[in-house]
């Protein structure tokens, strides 16, 4: 089933992270979201979104290296826990249960 | 990639401001980002449109997150002890940085010193002038003191006299207590021992109204004060105490020998008692027993024509103050109905006394509201001053800063930590400025309050805690906008942007701070200008009199019960040795003296066909006397001991007299009669300049001066007069011993220069006042400013030493340089100097009533403040500027 304490943005981002490879910028997260259903999702609530996902530890930050060149900053990233791969996998097995043949007709 | 757009400004206030600290970063980067995003796919218009809607969309769900942040995060333990261990923490911090650059940090005490100095010192004058209750009265909002006068004219009438009293305190409705109280010089002991004491007068019912209880012994009974001749007692004042009897006890008992009678001491009161003046007497005495020192004579209960009692009371529970102020007007009616302050359209005013303290004291409103603004410009100017500092500090210690940022302390902590900094270097500040305070309330106090002996200590409590609580809000108010300034540094460019050495220009703040400071300067540079400038003009006034060279010297005769006919031989006797003392140029005697008593007379002029009459002063007067006090003869000749009683009757005019009298004509040679028609005629042997009589400002009154020969009769007192030729100061105390040794079994004899006399010091104290203080702070405003100036201008060649060199290396001369670095400075102070003259010319007329003879926009002084404004900030400039001119170029681009 879907885990209680999440939401809907939230199992979108991680959700969007695992579709990014695991490890992902805000701005991709948010981008991947829009790109999949149209929501845009402000820098604010994408930035409250990972706050509280980090705070059930389904992701943590990472910092990348900066880039390679003049002003390149140090980067905050989101990656999926192990906790947040198993919040994801409960979720949508759930969710793909209840929508059996559903799926077919609403998915086009 | 391209380098990432920076985020507009009003976007990242909006973030810092809305985020928690830890992620003020990461959200930026993120905006950053989205920006970059947009602009690549939608041009930079199009982002930047979006980027407001973005930043509002967002401001929601990130101050939701830091709200839900805040509740939850497990604060660190914040416990008392905690916290005091981070201060301590912050503290010794502080003290370490503060000891690592002595010269900033003393010219920052040094500023707070003043600047919260002159506030201290203010605060605790007005504290005991207006705010302090008199000690150990009891309620003393309860206690009123009666004043006559009119709702138009005011109520200025304080001194009453006897019959009104008494008729009040026995009948009176409105007040539960009423007392009265009467200033006396009491001579005390005879010839060469002789002193005058300060001496109040009392009704029996002054102490228990007052509800204070003596130190040892007991206060005046009813039945010891019973008109017209009370007992023989005395109070005497706890200074009086140690100071006659070291204290002892056996003083209760003693005798003092008060003018004519031996008084016997039966207490004393408390320590730091005053009574409800600023100044303890040193004797209290019922009115009864020395109501016949005043000048009354024996008519003192009855007579209801002289004033010379004051009248207080306290207020019955209940009773509203008018209705107790009417009551006691219509028993003042009753008893002496050809009083001038009971006819009709008078009034009484029931003043409480906290209020009528102040008033009476030279200690105005008026006066206390400029001292008032122009101790807060001068902290305003400190403050700008000290905040400048900080903020050339805070620019030198960026680099520190970023690195600490980056080592993860928070912004909070940082901004604690500075604030602690400035909080610390103010509270150091408000120490020193309590000490400042202590000297500087001394000096004021003796320089320009004349003297008040003010009971309480300069350090007390209540200035303290005053000075102390101003350091603490200039040190926040100081420190706030340098710490935040300091704390946005960005970490990343300011470690890694070696280049500019973690340095910066001056910003634009330190410029509008220079600016203002300039401003403030200015306007109080040009008060003390305008103020001085008044003071000149009133010395500048011809008076008649030398006011800073004639002394007058009196005896009170009357007081010991000597008759006023022996008066003529003891100061004949006096005269002569006055006249034959060191330092003396010239004396005489005269019966009255300017701005002394005044006597009027009537002079009739033959007229071709009638008599004319002149109203006017008069004054008998000895030969010389014109010559001592420096008033010029006009015409004619001074009176000569060949002017006798047996001899032609002669008389000397004022010019005054002389022009209205005769217009064009020479009055020498003419006939005059004084006082009555029927009176033998006198001729005018003289015309002298005209005198001031009772103020320095009047227009001169007509004056006619008569030979002591031939008027010893018309005026009973009597006067010395004597020019110093040596210091005044000096010569006085040598006149008065001179009198003394003339009359050894006479009293106390007064003697002081024209100067000090009351209504002159009364009337030139705003002047002085005005004069000094402004010109006193005036001159702190502007060290002040200067050390501002040096200051930043220093800061600013030592962060442009490279670019400096680089210009030298390319041909620049030292003059080039020079002016590179003064124009900024010196066009800030010009910016600040004309902004200042906008103020002061806009707000002239507001002390165009404190002024002599003086436009507020006189263009002599405002020039010359502009000016010297310049020359200050000029030189304030050289050091840093000679600095410059002597960059080591190889060194300077070495450094590159």
């Amino acid at each position: 089933m879907i885990r209680p304490d999440l939401g809907e943005l939230e199992l979108f981002s991680l959700l969007a992270i695992q579709h990014l490879g695991g490890e992902a910028l805000g701005i991709a997260i948010r981008d991947e979201i829009h790109r999949r259903t149209g929501r845009r999702v402000s820098v604010g609530s994408g930035y409250a979104t990972l706050g509280r996902l980090a705070d059930k530890g389904l992701i943590r930050f990472t910092i990348l290296p900066p880039e390679p060149r003049r002003g390149g900053r140090s980067r905050r990233c989101a990656q999926l826990t192990p906790a947040g791969t198993r919040a994801i996998r409960e979720s949508t097995a759930s969710l793909r249960r209840m929508l059996g043949d559903l799926a077919a007709d609403s998915v086009p | 990639m391209s380098e990432s757009p920076r985020v507009p400004r009003w976007a990242e206030v909006l973030f810092r401001l809305a985020a928690p600290a830890a992620d003020v970063d990461a959200l930026l980067d993120e905006l950053s980002d989205e920006i970059a995003r947009d602009i690549a796919r939608s041009g930079e218009r199009a982002a930047h449109a979006r980027l407001v809607l973005e930043v509002l969309r967002s401001l929601i769900p990130i101050l939701t997150r830091r709200a839900v942040l805040t509740m939850r995060t497990p604060r660190p333990p914040r416990t008392m002890a905690n916290r005091f261990e981070i201060l301590r923490s912050d503290l010794s911090y502080a003290m370490r940085q503060l000891r690592r650059a002595p010269a900033f940090t003393l010219t920052v005490l040094l500023a707070f010193a003043l600047g919260i100095g002159a506030n201290a010192t203010l605060f605790g004058i007005v504290d005991d002038l207006l705010l302090r209750p008199p000690a150990h009265v009891h309620a003393p909002k309860e206690i009123v003191t009666l004043a006559a006068g009119t709702v138009t004219e005011g109520f200025e009438q304080r001194s009453l006299n006897y019959p009104v009293f008494a008729a009040i305190r026995a009948r009176n409705r409105g007040f539960s207590e009423v007392a009265a109280a009467a200033p006396v010089r009491v001579p005390f002991g005879r010839g060469d021992h002789a002193a005058n004491l300060d001496g109040l007068l009392v009704s029996a019912s002054y102490f228990p109204l007052l509800g204070v209880a003596p130190e040892i012994g007991r206060f005046f009974r009813d039945d010891e004060d019973v008109a017209p001749i009370g007992a023989p007692v005395a109070v005497i004042s706890h200074t009086f105490w140690q100071r006659q009897f070291s204290g002892s006890p056996a003083a209760l008992g003693a005798t003092l020998q008060l003018g004519d009678r031996r008084f016997t001491v039966i207490g004393i009161a408390p320590r730091d008692f005053t009574g409800l003046d600023y100044t303890a007497p040193d004797v209290w005495l019922p009115i009864s027993s020395g109501g016949a020192m005043q000048f009354l004579g024996k008519q003192w209960t009855t007579q209801s024509i002289v004033t010379w009692l004051r009248i207080y009371a306290r207020r019955r529970a209940g009773v509203p103050l008018a209705d107790a102020a009417n009551d006691a007007m219509r028993l003042a009616r009753e008893a002496a109905p050809d009083a001038f302050f009971t006819q009709s359209g008078w009034s009484f005013q029931a003043r409480p006394i906290m209020a009528a303290r102040g008033e009476e004291h030279g200690a105005s409103v008026t006066i206390a509201v400029l001292l008032g603004t122009m101790s807060l410009i001068v902290l305003l100017i400190a403050c700008a001053n000290v905040a400048n500092l900080l903020l050339a500090r805070g620019l030198r210690r960026r680099r520190e800063i970023a690195v600490r940022l980056a080592l993860g302390v928070s912004r909070r902590r940082l901004v604690e930590q500075l604030l602690t900094e400035s909080v610390l270097l103010a509270a150091l500040g408000g120490v020193v400025a309590i000490l400042v305070a202590g000297v500087g309330g001394a000096l004021v106090r003796r320089l320009l309050l004349g003297g008040l002996a003010l009971t309480t200590g300069m350090l007390d409590v209540r200035t303290t805690v005053f000075t102390l609580a101003l350091a603490l809000l200039v040190g926040v108010f100081t420190g706030i906008v340098p710490a935040l300034q300091a704390s946005r540094a960005r970490v990343y460019s300011t470690i890694t942007g070696g280049g500019e050495r973690g340095g910066t220009r001056r910003t634009r703040g330190q410029s509008a701070l220079l600016a203002v400071q300039a401003a403030l300067s200015f306007v109080l540079l040009l008060g003390a200008g305008l103020f001085g400038r008044s003071l000149v003009a009133i010395d500048a006034l011809r008076m008649g009199v030398d006011i800073d060279r004639v002394l007058v010297g009196s005896m009170n005769l009357r007081s010991i019960g000597r008759p006023a006919s022996e008066a003529d031989a003891v100061f004949a006797r006096a005269l002569e040795e006055v006249t034959a003392s060191p330092g003396v140029a010239s004396a005489a005697i005269s019966a009255t003296v300017p701005f002394g008593p005044t006597y009027g007379t009537e002079v009739g002029v033959m007229g071709m066909d009638s008599v004319r009459h002149y109203s006017a002063v008069y004054n008998v007067v000895t030969p010389n006397y014109f010559r001592t006090l420096g008033t010029s003869l006009l015409a004619g000749r001074d009176f000569s001991d060949a002017d006798r009683q047996d001899t032609r009757r002669v008389v000397i005019i004022d010019q005054k007299l002389a022009t209205r009298a005769w217009a064009h004509e020479n009055p020498v040679g003419r006939c005059v009669r004084i006082r009555a028609d029927s009176l033998p005629c006198a001729t005018v042997i003289g015309v002298v300049e005209s005198v001031r009589r009772q103020s320095i400002f009047e227009d001169s009154t007509s004056f006619v001066y008569l030979p002591l020969t031939q008027a010893r009769s018309w005026i009973a007192e009597r006067y010395i007069v004597a020019r110093a030729a040596t210091n005044p100061r000096m010569v006085a105390e040598t006149v008065r011993h001179a009198m003394q040794t003339a009359a050894p079994a006479l009293p106390f004899a007064d003697v002081h220069l024209v100067k000090d006399q009351p209504i002159v010091l009364h009337e030139r104290l705003p002047f002085r006042l005005g004069a000094t203080l402004l010109g006193v702070f005036g001159i702190l405003a502007l060290l002040l400013a200067a050390v501002g100036v040096y200051g930043v201008i220093s800061y600013d060649v030592g962060q442009r030493t490279r670019e400096i060199g680089l210009r030298m290396a390319f041909g620049a001369r030292a003059a080039d340089v020079m002016s590179l670095v003064m124009r900024d400075a010196l066009r800030m102070v010009a910016v600040g100097g004309v902004i200042g003259s906008g103020v002061a010319l806009a707000g002239g007329h507001l002390v165009q009533p404190l002024l002599y003879d003086t436009s507020p926009r006189d263009p002599a002084v405002v020039l010359g403040v502009a000016f010297m404004l310049l020359i200050v900030a000029t030189v304030a400039c050289l050091v840093p500027a000679g600095r410059a001119m002597t960059v080591d170029i190889n060194a300077a681009l070495r450094a590159e």
